[in-house]
């Protein structure tokens, strides 16, 4: 089975807290945020590889970022992953959901046949959860976001988590799965495979690389979505400290509770 | 191009899902702002007759109405290709879903297949006079980033559950238009639906309750957990959680999460316990009137966010508000 994941470098969810926005150019600052898999995708990466485990192929990395990136795709290939490629272009730059995974798409027809795509269901920055359903769109294949369970024993069978309950799919191949981090536990990484990366396939592709490419599409350029400015959404609350016993704080905090609860049931 | 707010109606064992009264509610407000626009419902399903007429009353002046026996489980694909093709026949301005499991789902799968721009998960929708803004947080909900559509036809969005700011809508009797669905015989599916299983139910409902207990990591001991069981049930509140405490094995159910990649809640008073107040928590909560949070750490992040603050240990301070209001 021929498998690929794709997976995104984002700035690391730990600093979020300290990204500010430039009072003059409005842009976003994060400077000194190092850069990670998302996290999302690490369970991508290991639903792929027990997918190889129990019906054997191999596994191939692809992401779409600056050239920096390739340090992500290095991990990817150290937790056991057998090839990776970054497509790295200034054209690609500045794309939205809809031309990312336009690019992502011609990248994988680019490489190869892929039977199962696995990605993250969603990024920790952008969060807009469209890439699962965009690649598939794109690719005219079978796909599904939110994914909490893979099964291979009867086909690709798939388990989305909705707000009431979850749903069961048996997806034709190709397919394109989003996956959470419910799906799985990630495995550690082993000395061997992190010694095995430097004997990886790990390529990094430009725009002219693609095949049957509309340039049209790609980057900024190609996006139908454009940001406008961006504000910092900073808590504002004059907060009250309840200090005394703790008696007496839950006393005040009862009290609260009691006034919105209403009489009929306290 | 018609001069029309699409309004995807998702209805769920056969209930109209809040979020789609939500977006009705605000697409009526808009489209007086934005001027000669009509607001329109959309329904996919195997039998419609009972959703569109209650749709009039939640404000839409025409419903959409598409029926067909392949739309009587959702199957991303299969509906996405039925939504695209009632845009293409139809050609709306503007088509708005809620950012449920399925909308999620449904519209970045639609504006695929049109090639047109999505606004992901926005908090807020706002007619510049010019344009419409969508209101996108981003990392986290640290930052809201406005996202527009210059030229791509339609404008799409999905809009969280919850968090519009909007008024009861304006009643109509709807014009019903119920489309061909013919062509969704030729429309063939790479996905089989092959059930459905239920969340077992747990109480009160976090998005519409009153009173809402949320626990986080250092709520997680036996003390706290019990107290806020026992808290829940002596004044009729929900029980909500965060990303931690799901991470503390606790428990496992993300329809009671409160934050970007879940639920937000609008209750009247908020109790957070053992909460640090990650921005992913804190852009669930903003609806709520009163928050009281207990943490242990005084300069925990939550606490800018709270009305009341109580630095202390949820494990003692909980069951002492409980052994008050028994």
């Amino acid at each position: 089975m021929k498998i690929a994941v794709s997976i995104k470098s984002v700035p690391d969810p730990e600093y979020y807290e300290k990204i500010t926005i430039d009072p003059v150019s409005k842009r976003l600052v994060r400077d000194g945020i190092p850069a990670v898999i998302n996290e999302a995708d690490l369970h991508a990466i290991e639903e792929a590889l027990r997918l190889k485990e129990a019906c054997g192929g191999t596994i191939t990395i692809v992401s779409m970022g600056p050239p920096a990136a390739i340090k992500q795709l290095k991990e990817a290939l150290a937790m056991g992953c057998d090839e990776a490629y970054l497509i790295s272009d200034r054209k690609v730059g500045g794309a939205d959901t809809l031309a990312t995974s336009y690019t992502l798409a011609k990248t994988l027809e680019t490489i190869g046949n892929f039977d199962v795509v696995f990605t993250g269901s969603e990024s920790a920055d952008g969060a807009t959860a469209h890439v699962p359903s965009q690649l598939g769109v794109w690719l005219k294949a079978a796909h599904a976001t939110n994914v909490v369970h893979v099964s291979a024993e009867d086909g690709i069978v798939v388990t989305k988590q909705f707000e009431n309950g979850r749903g069961r799919y048996r997806l034709s191949t190709p397919c394109v799965i989003g996956v959470t981090a419910k799906a799985n536990e990630v495995r550690f990484t082993n000395v061997r495979d992190i010694m095995e990366v430097k004997n990886k396939k790990c390529v990094v592709l430009s725009a002219a690389d693609l095949k049957d490419l509309d340039e049209s599409r790609l980057g900024l350029p190609g996006s139908p979505s454009q940001n406008g400015e961006v504000e910092a959404i900073e808590a504002n609350k004059e907060c009250i400290m309840l200090e005394g016993s703790e008696n007496e704080i839950a006393e005040k905090i009862a009290e609260i509770l009691k006034q919105t609860a209403g009489k009929e049931t306290l | 191009m018609a001069k029309e707010i699409w309004v995807y109606a998702e209805i769920n064992n056969g209930t109209i899902a809040p979020v789609t009264k939500e977006l009705l509610a605000k697409s009526q407000k808009l489209a007086a702002e934005m001027g000669g626009y009509t607001v329109a419902a959309v329904l996919a399903g195997k039998d419609n007759k009972a959703a569109e007429t209650q749709l009039g009353r939640l404000g839409a002046e025409k419903v959409y109405s598409l029926e067909h026996e392949g739309l009587e489980h959702y199957r991303a694909d299969f509906y996405g290709s039925a939504l695209a093709q009632l845009v293409k026949t139809y050609e709306p301005e503007y088509f708005l879903l809620g950012a449920t499991a399925i909308g999620s789902e449904l519209a970045p799968t639609t504006a695929g297949l049109l090639e047109t721009g999505l606004a992901a998960h926005c908090i807020d929708l706002r007619w510049s006079g010019e344009r419409l803004n969508c209101m996108v947080p981003a990392f986290g909900g640290k930052v809201v980033s406005e996202i527009y559509i210059p030229n791509a036809r339609p404008v799409m969005a999905s809009v969280r559950p919850g968090i519009l700011n909007v008024e009861e809508a304006q009643e109509k009797t709807p014009e019903i238009i119920r489309a061909d669905a013919s062509f969704l015989n030729d429309v063939t599916s790479s996905e089989e639906f092959l059930g459905f299983e239920e969340n077992e139910s747990n109480g009160a409902d976090i998005e519409t309750a009153e009173i809402v207990f949320s626990a986080g990591r250092g709520a997680a001991s036996d003390a706290s957990w019990n107290a806020i069981q026992k808290l829940a049930e002596k004044t009729g509140g929900a029980i909500a959680w965060s990303r931690s405490f799901i991470d503390t094995g606790r428990v496992e159910d993300e329809s009671c999460m409160i934050g970007t990649s879940g639920k937000s809640v609008k209750a009247k008073v908020l109790v957070n316990a053992g909460i640090s107040g990650a921005a992913q928590y804190v852009c669930g909560i903003n609806k709520c009137r009163t928050i009281i949070s207990i943490n242990k750490t005084p300069n925990a992040a939550i606490f800018a966010h709270s009305d009341y603050g109580v630095v202390g240990d949820a494990d003692r301070i909980l069951p002492a508000v409980l052994a008050k209001l028994q």
